[in-house]
């Protein structure tokens, strides 16, 4: 039984169709790297995954279909979406932010969980009552990351999480996806465009191409193949 | 001296219901970026339904409670129905139409049911005033200034510390974030309306005493709203309390010691507040930046 | 950029791209939402129909009862108003919902000028004029605001518009109201109803030209431009600022004329005949007309002046229900009004009647 089971999926914006026929699959704990130029369709696709823009094909969570279902459900379903340019709210304190995140479990249970964010993130601890707008860059990703781990997910979509962070930032920070990957078990889809540290950390991977996929294989073939290399690795 | 503090005094609770009826802006506002022309018709609405009530026999505290929730009903089903299409197209012109077809078809209604002829709301506490410092204070307007206090302390209490106020906050903030976290947006509008159109009941029925009620008691009173709103900051509850309080002061002090302005003119220096606010600080006192973008 | 957005604009008689293979079946309630382009109607054509109505209503008032011309005229009044509220949102992309302000400067300056002994018809430039400068003063502030807030603004100015005028007595007489001589000169023999109608008549063509020639000419363009992309049209050298108050202004004046003349048919007006209502049923007439439309307004002003008349007879209260229903009504299922029905359901007729087409598209 897949996680997420996508297959014909056709999406856009208005009259304009972006995504054309994409069919993917998740398994639990798995992570699957979404590569692909600017353009190509990544953000459409993970927004058409959650539900965020109509999207017509089929879509399913545990074989059961949610095509056209509210994000908000999805979300209930087990789904977190990390979106690109990390969607805190600035207004919200730090704290406020995380409970947010954790909109769909028992408030208790958000309770107890905002301790183990702040053991793992001691400036997010620091900053509970300031409010998000505040915090640097990479705090703001550490932020956004948590809020989407709130709700306990099994399935995280995360887009271009290392956009504007300085290369070390960057590199933590894929370390940090690591690890929680191995805490939680949570499958992840990720899109970036730092290709080399993303295929280090997933299992396998998928090229986005004017809106179709155009290759997939698992991210040793990926990182070994020369056009991919070329294209995506900079080398 | 004496005449100043009544002023003062008057200025204060009159100030309260524009601030209650500012804020019923201000909520309608953050949840749906549009401001309900229909607003002071709703606040209206709910003071007929008050006086209806109460003739049928209810106590008053009970018929002003069902005022609250029919008019919190309608604010709820009128941004489900009307307002969240649009919304979701981004279509402002024709929200703006929306609200004020409502406005005029709302108001016409309710003088259709009740007429023209003035009803009488009683005030909460009886007649009677307190003095106050030399001044004397109508219970009514001590029960307004209360009442606007205590349900805008309420109303801060709600969005802090409750999780329906905390996701509506989010709500107004990113939508798309709220969403994703699994916040049932959509609801939160839906409560956000809902809440103005109560405030709003609780406005009219209040001011209702004072004002005698009769259809075209609101319009003054929202041009007020609109004043104390936008001094506020569009997208501030606090700013809308505290927009009102400075306005009704103002229409006072200005009424009585500017001779042109006198009673008659007092609305005008409500659309001068306006365009000087908007002019020369958009954001009003509180309001956030996002306002100006709109 | 300009080039396209006029291309976009005057495509008023090109022909249509290819009509796309239509969804087999659609409701009623989707081909009501469908915008459509202006009937391609050859010039001939067009200017045939427009001339024939403008006889038929000139011949109107020798006709028919004075009451008749009095409903007549209001419609080309209201229409003239129309046509100013039409440019400022159809093609500035701005509301006003407070031109009952600038309709009441135009009949007070026709009433006051003509009390003191001015022929009332000499006071109508004067009433655009008046109209245009207050138009022009409320602007300069105002116009830095957009949409939403531009909405609010203007719709203070209708609320005040009635206590102003009440404030004002010593010009305007306050709630006792002023009369208007609005008879004919003595050499003219017409009665006042017909002498008003045919004036009317004559400053609806007028405004029609106007209006006609101001869409097509540069300043037209650059309203457009500043409608659909500010930020553009600003680097393109437009001046934004004083274009929009210029547009507001012009708009202003024609609900200024508009007044001169209402003053005139009621031959006398108090402060309740400007209240907020009056607003409304201005755009009221814009959006059950259609926007940005000359027909579009001669239909919404007919409206106006018809159903809340026919539903003001069953209770008072109903024309003010009407109105707002109707409004709901239309945003929601007939977004481009009247016109659009009309132009929905003559579109058949034009499409296979050739002569009625523009040669080149026969």
């Amino acid at each position: 039984m897949s996680l997420l089971d996508a297959r014909g999926l056709t999406a856009g914006y208005g009259q304009v169709t972006v995504l054309h026929d994409v069919s993917l699959r998740i398994e639990p704990g798995e992570i699957v790297v979404v590569l692909g130029s600017n353009g190509a369709g990544k953000t459409t696709l993970l927004r058409a995954l959650s539900g965020l823009i109509p999207a017509r094909g089929e879509l399913s969570v545990d074989d059961v279909s949610v095509i056209g279902t509210g994000t908000h459900r999805l979300a209930a379903l087990g789904m977190a979406h990390v979106p690109q340019g990390r969607g805190t709210f600035g207004d919200l304190t730090v704290e406020e932010n995380l409970l947010v995140g954790a909109a769909t479990r028992p408030r208790r249970e958000a309770r107890t969980d905002l301790d183990r964010w702040y053991a793992r993130f001691p400036r997010l601890g620091e900053r509970r009552h300031r409010p998000a707008a505040g915090l640097s860059g990479g705090e703001q990703q550490m932020l956004a990351m948590a809020r989407g781990f709130m709700s306990r997910p099994r399935l995280v979509l995360l887009d271009e999480p290392s956009l504007g962070l300085a290369p070390t930032i960057t590199t933590e920070l894929f370390g940090t996806l690591a690890e929680l990957h191995d805490e939680s078990g949570a499958a992840m889809l990720i899109v970036e465009q730092n290709a080399e540290l993303a295929l280090r950390i997933g299992e396998r991977a998928l090229l986005l191409e004017h809106g179709r996929i155009v290759q997939r294989g698992t991210t040793d073939e990926f990182r070994s193949s020369d056009d991919i290399r070329r294209a995506y690795l900079g080398v | 001296m004496d005449l100043l503090l009544q002023q003062l005094v008057d200025g204060v609770a009159a100030g309260a219901i524009y601030g209650a009826l500012a804020l019923a802006l201000v909520l309608v506002y953050r949840a749906s970026h549009t401001i309900n022309f229909a607003q002071g018709e709703m606040a209206l609405l709910g003071a007929y339904l008050s006086w209806q009530f109460f003739a049928f026999g209810l106590p008053l505290l009970a018929a002003l409670a069902v005022s609250v929730l029919a008019c919190a009903v309608l604010g709820m089903g009128i941004e489900r129905v009307l307002i969240r299409p649009l919304a979701k197209r981004n279509q402002h012109l024709p929200m703006i139409i929306t609200t004020l077809g409502l406005m005029i078809a709302l108001n016409a209604v309710i003088a259709w049911v009740w007429g023209h002829q003035t009803r009488e709301v009683p005030p909460v506490l009886g007649q009677g005033a307190v003095e106050v410092a030399g001044a004397a204070l109508s219970r009514q307007d001590l029960v307004i200034i209360a009442t606007v206090l205590g349900g805008a302390i309420a109303l801060a209490a709600f969005f802090r510390f409750t999780r329906t106020g905390l996701f509506m906050r989010a709500t107004v903030g990113d939508p798309e974030s709220a969403r994703l976290s699994g916040v049932r947006t959509g609801r939160m509008l839906s409560v956000g309306w809902g809440l103005a159109g109560g405030i709003g009941a609780i406005a009219g029925t209040l001011i209702a005493p004072e004002l005698f009620l009769q259809p075209g008691m609101m319009a003054p009173v929202l041009i007020y709203a609109f004043a104390a709103a936008t001094l506020g900051g569009l997208d501030s509850p606090l700013g809308a309390i505290v927009g009102g309080i400075i306005v009704g002061l103002a229409e006072n002090i200005a009424g009585t010691y500017v001779p042109w302005i006198g009673s008659e003119f007092k609305q005008g220096l409500a659309l001068a507040i306006i365009l000087v606010v908007l002019l020369l600080r958009p954001a009003g006192l509180f309001g956030s930046r996002k306002v100006v973008r709109v | 950029m300009t080039t396209q957005l006029d291309e976009q604009t005057e495509r008023a008689d090109a022909p249509e791209p290819a009509a796309p293979a239509r969804a087999p079946r659609i409701t009623p309630v989707e081909w009501l939402r469908t915008p459509r382009p202006p009937l391609p109607l050859s010039k001939p054509v067009s200017l045939t129909l427009g001339a024939a109505g403008v006889v038929a209503l000139a011949i109107v008032p020798f006709v028919n009862p004075s009451w008749v011309n009095l409903h007549v005229a209001l419609v080309l009044i209201f229409a003239i108003v129309a046509m100013g509220l039409n440019l400022l949102v159809g093609m500035g992309g701005q509301v006003s919902l407070g031109h009952a302000a600038f309709f009441a400067v135009g009949a007070y300056t026709t009433a006051v000028v003509g009390a003191a002994g001015v022929p009332a018809v000499a006071t109508l430039p004067l009433a655009g004029a008046v109209a245009f400068a207050i138009g022009w003063l409320f602007g300069i502030p105002a116009l830095r605001l957009q949409g939403l807030q531009l909405g609010l603004v203007t719709l203070a100015l209708a609320l005040v518009t009635p206590p102003a005028i009440r404030q004002l007595d010593e010009i305007t007489r306050g709630s006792r109201g002023i009369g208007i001589d609005g008879d004919a000169p003595a050499w003219i023999p017409l009665d006042q109803d017909q002498w008003v109608t045919l004036l009317a008549l004559a400053a609806f063509v007028l405004a029609w030209i106007a209006t006609a020639r101001f869409a097509r000419g540069r300043l037209g363009r650059s309203f457009v431009a500043i409608r659909d992309a500010e930020l553009v049209a600003e680097t393109l050298g437009v001046a934004v600022q004083r274009t929009k108050v210029r547009l507001f202004a012009t708009s202003a004046a024609y609900a200024g004329v508009g007044g001169g003349l209402y003053a005139m048919l009621l031959e006398f007006i108090g402060p309740e005949n400007f209240g907020l209502t009056l607003s409304i049923s201005f755009i009221t007439m814009i959006v059950v007309g259609g926007i940005a439309t000359v027909p579009g307004a001669v239909l919404g002003a007919a409206f106006v002046q018809a159903v809340p008349a026919i539903a003001g007879e069953i209770d008072p209260a109903a024309a003010g229900f009407t109105y707002g229903v109707v409004l709901l009504l239309f945003v929601f299922f007939v977004p481009f009004g009247l016109i659009g029905v009309i132009r929905g359901a003559l579109r058949p007729l034009v499409d296979r009647v050739p002569w009625l087409r523009p040669r080149r598209l026969r």
